[in-house]
């Protein structure tokens, strides 16, 4: 008996000394490294302001109710807590009780980003007792309190996948400048216990994060609101399905208002099923075929190479057979021995054909490739698109597309590409790059100016000069001219383009378009206004035209650009 | 182990309660040990708790101190009295055995009915029924004399008693405490001086209450197959192992000191089973080493005692008693040190728990009784 105890002692002996002693060094780097963790501390995310500093883009602090199920367990009943808390909380009772219902569990979570009045209810009820084994930690929310307003310039947010709890921006300002918004995460290591919390005589190591910046929009609340209000007005008139509302500045090139619909709510997005047509941002990330707003393009390389004049005259067929394709003018009318002046005012896709013949493929797009069609503007604004330009040699380029292509056929582009092409004609030539972001105000109050650059000059100032004399001649001929606004002098070009859908153009529907700028005394609004499939109307002139009035003079109001002086 | 020191120590103490001075010692220092062991192993519990008060901690002081005076008692009181209560304290332990299989206890671990609560404390039956089990075997086993070597006599009756402890404790289940005390029941049938093969046969009767225990309990099925693989399963049941084994290689050979260990927030039972652990990673190998001396010398100390005492009775108290005692601490220090599978066992007079504490201390007192009236008590 006493050789079976002293064997007994010498076989645990032998272990002990063999873990003690001899597995000693392994065994502790093993347990060192198994009770170290690190995890990241997230940053504060920076703001979005307007131009005034207005917020439309706000991380605030919140709270995320999380449910103790063991300790639940052990004092009360997890059906009763789940009751009460999803009495408070609006939450259906069944799933709240299943999670707080499983006791092998520490921690669950029952509701993120809670503020307000819901966040002081359960706050109430846990300080009253009702509520044990549930607490209240801190957590942040993305806030847009503007809700609807320059959705798509501002963008959301959503969860990344680098750590617990990373905001990650998922589309417009929010994730073109999500490193400068985002910060930098913190980094804490420190030994866990086996529920993950920090054991005190462990080590313990703290790097604080760095805090996201500000960034600051050239967005002017003021006149998003008024394209935002004026875009749904013209929808609603025009039983149009969808539209797009673009200002800018194009001696800046700065993005004073930027509206699209159909829109959504950045703060709600988790509440859409899917990502439908309401999250593109149709200004810069979807196409269409400009039409005759395009028309001004042609025009300019035609002035800009010398091979017309404004009274350059032509006669205008109702039809020409180019290349063997026919080409109508809108009206199908013919305007004998007619001016460059006619060509504009008149719409007249012949006219324009004339000088694209003139000038020749190879000079036409080079102009269209100086325009910047084709490529990205570079706008900061997620998810930009090139559009899409085949030149003579491309695959796919054909004669005749010289032809549809000089009155903004069989081209594609983005609305901001229109915008700021047309720019450079209000801009003296110079084209703008267009941005959204004015200024990085850094989480120490350190404000850096982003500054406008010039894309490069693409027509000469007098080309730009004569281009504007001669659209606001033509513009002034052109019989009730809705697009006029009382004590401005503006110029712009209506557009109508057909819809190709699988490879033909559907009847009946259009893009009415309009795109024009203001005062010419020294252009410093631009405004496009593109509504899609209007059914009352069809035409760029009824759709298009008395938006864009209504828009520049209430912005002209807005801004307090000085009417006219002299006879109207 | 009668050497000059232990004589010349026990002369020098006084008359009463008990002049062994090896069980004094040990009555001593190992429930101390625990006290100050289960403290440290509590921090996680303190550090996590609103107050600094510890209740547990406390109570285990308190209970340290009671079971001394308890030994000490006890060591005055003849245990031949004991011969004649034993039968009713077992049937008291076997009625408590098969209540405690009644009362629904939602905090119990792993769905086992092993506590009865009183107040604050809780009061495990199967402790107490072990002092019960081994006092009666004792008994019986003066009473038939010779007549052990009967089938009828080792087997019925006294593998009998042995079952009637063992089953109920099957039932709780606790697996582990109805092996201890079913081995602890064997030996000292065989001690008495039963044949070997009736013992075997014994032995085999058990064998089909294991399998039908594993197969039942799925945790133990767990363990059992966790042990066999061989491979430490850190996330499920071979993680206590793995954290023990980590716990005891950070001790190194002198341990982190005293309260410094980091293993106890991991351990999942650091204050009960897995206390050898805790005191492995801050007392090194000089601690468990030092512990498991400490049994081995209550175990040799109480065969002299038995082989000191010509009185059955007595003889076989002796026996059970230090292997009661010595065999659960070997079995948790065995299953800590990942040498047998995973059982819920506690490191006698060191794990926190009251009932185990008490048990283990009125074992002491009666074993210090024996030893006064033995040849080894007289002598001085």
């Amino acid at each position: 008996m006493l050789g079976g105890a002293v064997a007994a002692a010498g076989v645990l002996g032998w272990r002990l000394y063999d873990w003690h002693v001899q597995q000693s060094a392994e065994l502790t780097a093993r347990g060192a490294s198994a009770l170290l963790t690190r995890s990241e501390i997230n940053p504060r995310r920076g703001s979005i302001y307007d131009r005034d500093d207005a917020v439309l883009a706000i991380s605030r602090g919140a709270v995320r109710v999380v449910g103790d199920p063991l300790a639940i367990h052990e004092t009360s009943d997890s059906f009763e807590i789940a009751d009460r808390l999803s009495a408070l909380l609006d939450l259906d009772s069944a799933s709240v009780a299943e999670r707080l219902g499983n006791p092998s569990l520490r921690y669950t979570e029952i509701a993120r980003g809670l503020v307000g009045e819901p966040a002081k209810a359960v706050e109430a009820a846990i300080l009253d007792g009702q509520l044990p084994g549930v607490r209240l930690d801190p957590d942040r929310v993305r806030v847009y309190p503007n809700r609807t307003l320059a959705a798509h310039v501002v963008g959301f947010v959503g969860e990344g996948t680098a750590r617990p709890g990373e905001v990650v921006g998922q589309a417009g300002v929010e994730a073109w400048y999500n490193d400068v918004l985002g910060g930098q995460s913190g980094l804490v290591s420190s030994d866990i216990d086996r529920l993950g919390r920090r054991i005190p005589i462990g080590r313990y190591a703290l790097q604080p994060p760095r805090h996201g910046a500000h960034v600051v929009l050239s967005i002017d609340r003021t006149i998003q609101h008024i394209a935002e209000q004026e875009l749904e007005a013209a929808i609603e008139q025009f039983g149009a399905t969808a539209g797009t509302i673009l200002i800018t500045n194009p001696r800046t090139g700065e993005v004073l208002g930027l509206a699209n619909r159909p829109t959504y709510d950045p703060g709600r997005v988790h509440s859409y099923r899917e990502f439908g047509p309401e999250f593109a941002n149709r200004a810069c990330s979807l196409i269409y075929e400009p039409g005759s707003t395009f028309k001004l393009i042609t025009m300019a390389a035609g002035l800009d190479i010398g091979a017309i004049r404004p009274d350059t005259t032509h006669n205008l067929p109702g039809t020409v057979n180019y290349f063997g394709q026919e080409f109508k003018n809108w009206d199908e009318r013919t305007y004998p021995a007619q001016t460059m002046v006619s060509v504009l005012q008149h719409s007249s896709n012949t006219g324009t054909i004339f000088v694209a013949d003139t000038i020749g493929a190879d000079n036409f797009y080079e102009y269209i490739e100086r325009f910047g069609f084709g490529t990205r503007t570079g706008v900061d604004l997620a998810g930009e698109v090139p559009g899409i330009v085949r030149r003579r040699g491309d695959q796919g380029w054909f004669l005749p597309d010289l032809a549809s292509n000089s009155f903004g056929q069989g081209i594609s582009v983005t609305p901001l590409q229109l915008a700021t092409a047309v720019g450079a004609i209000a801009n003296d030539g110079v084209m703008m790059r267009p941005h959204v972001a004015r200024a990085v105000t850094q989480a120490g109050g350190r404000r850096e100016t982003i500054e406008s650059q010039p894309i490069r000059r693409v027509i000469s100032r007098e080309t730009a000069l004569t281009l504007i004399k001669m659209m606001e001649a033509a513009e002034s001929g052109v019989l009730n001219n809705l697009a006029r606004i009382p004590g401005y002098r503006t110029a712009g070009k209506t557009g109508t383009s057909e819809i190709a859908s699988s490879g033909r153009f559907l009847e009946d529907t259009s893009i009415a378009s309009y795109v024009g700028f203001g005062p010419l005394e020294l252009p410093r609004v631009l405004a496009l206004v593109v509504i899609e499939r209007p059914q009352e109307a069809f035409f760029g002139a009824h759709v298009a035209s008395p938006t864009f009035a209504r828009v520049m003079s209430r912005v002209f109001a807005h801004l307090r650009v000085p009417p006219r002086t002299g006879p109207a | 182990m009668s050497s000059r020191t232990g004589q010349w120590l026990a002369g020098r103490l006084p008359n009463w309660p008990s002049r062994d001075p090896y069980l004094l010692l040990l009555s001593f220092v190992l429930p101390l040990g625990g006290v100050v062991l289960v403290a440290s192993a509590r921090v996680p519990v303190v550090l996590g708790a609103d107050s600094v008060f510890e209740r547990v901690s406390v109570q285990q002081m308190v209970l340290a101190a009671v079971g001394v005076a308890l030994a000490l008692t006890l060591s005055a009181v003849n245990y031949q009295r004991y011969a004649r209560i034993a039968p009713v304290a077992l049937v008291g332990m076997l009625i408590a055995l098969v209540g405690v299989l009644f009362v629904e206890d939602a905090t119990s671990l792993f769905a086992a009915r092993r506590w009865y609560r009183v107040g604050d404390l809780t009061v495990q039956p199967s402790e107490f029924a072990k002092v019960a089990m081994v006092v009666m075997l004792a008994a019986m086993a003066q009473q038939f004399g010779g007549r052990i070597r009967e089938l009828r006599v080792s087997i019925l009756y006294m593998g009998g008693v042995v079952a009637l402890v063992v089953i109920p404790i099957v039932l709780e289940p606790d697996l582990g405490a109805a092996i201890t005390i079913a081995f602890v029941g064997f030996v000292m049938i065989f001690a008495a001086g039963a044949r070997l093969w009736h013992l075997l046969l014994g032995f085999a009767s058990l064998v089909p209450v294991a399998f039908v225990s594993v197969t039942q309990n799925s945790y133990q099925r767990e363990r059992l197959l966790t042990y066999l693989s061989g491979d430490p399963d850190i996330n499920r049941t071979g993680y206590q192992a793995a954290q023990a084994q980590i716990a005891m290689g950070s001790g190194g050979i002198t341990g982190r000191g005293l309260g410094l260990g980091t293993q106890k927030f991991r351990l999942p039972i650091p204050d009960s089973d897995a206390v050898f652990a805790v005191l492995g990673e801050e007392f090194g190998l000089v601690g468990t080493g030092l512990v498991l001396v400490l049994f081995l010398a209550l175990f040799v100390r109480g065969i002299q005692i038995a082989a000191a005492t010509e009185d059955v009775f007595g003889r076989l108290l002796a026996i059970g008693i230090v292997t009661q005692l010595c065999f659960q601490a070997f079995v948790n220090m065995a299953v800590v040190t990942g040498l047998t599978p995973v059982t819920g066992i506690t490191l006698p007079f060191i794990s926190r728990g009251g009932s185990s504490l008490l048990a283990s201390m009125i074992l002491m007192g009666i074993l210090m009784n024996v030893a006064r009236q033995s040849d080894l008590g007289r002598s001085t």
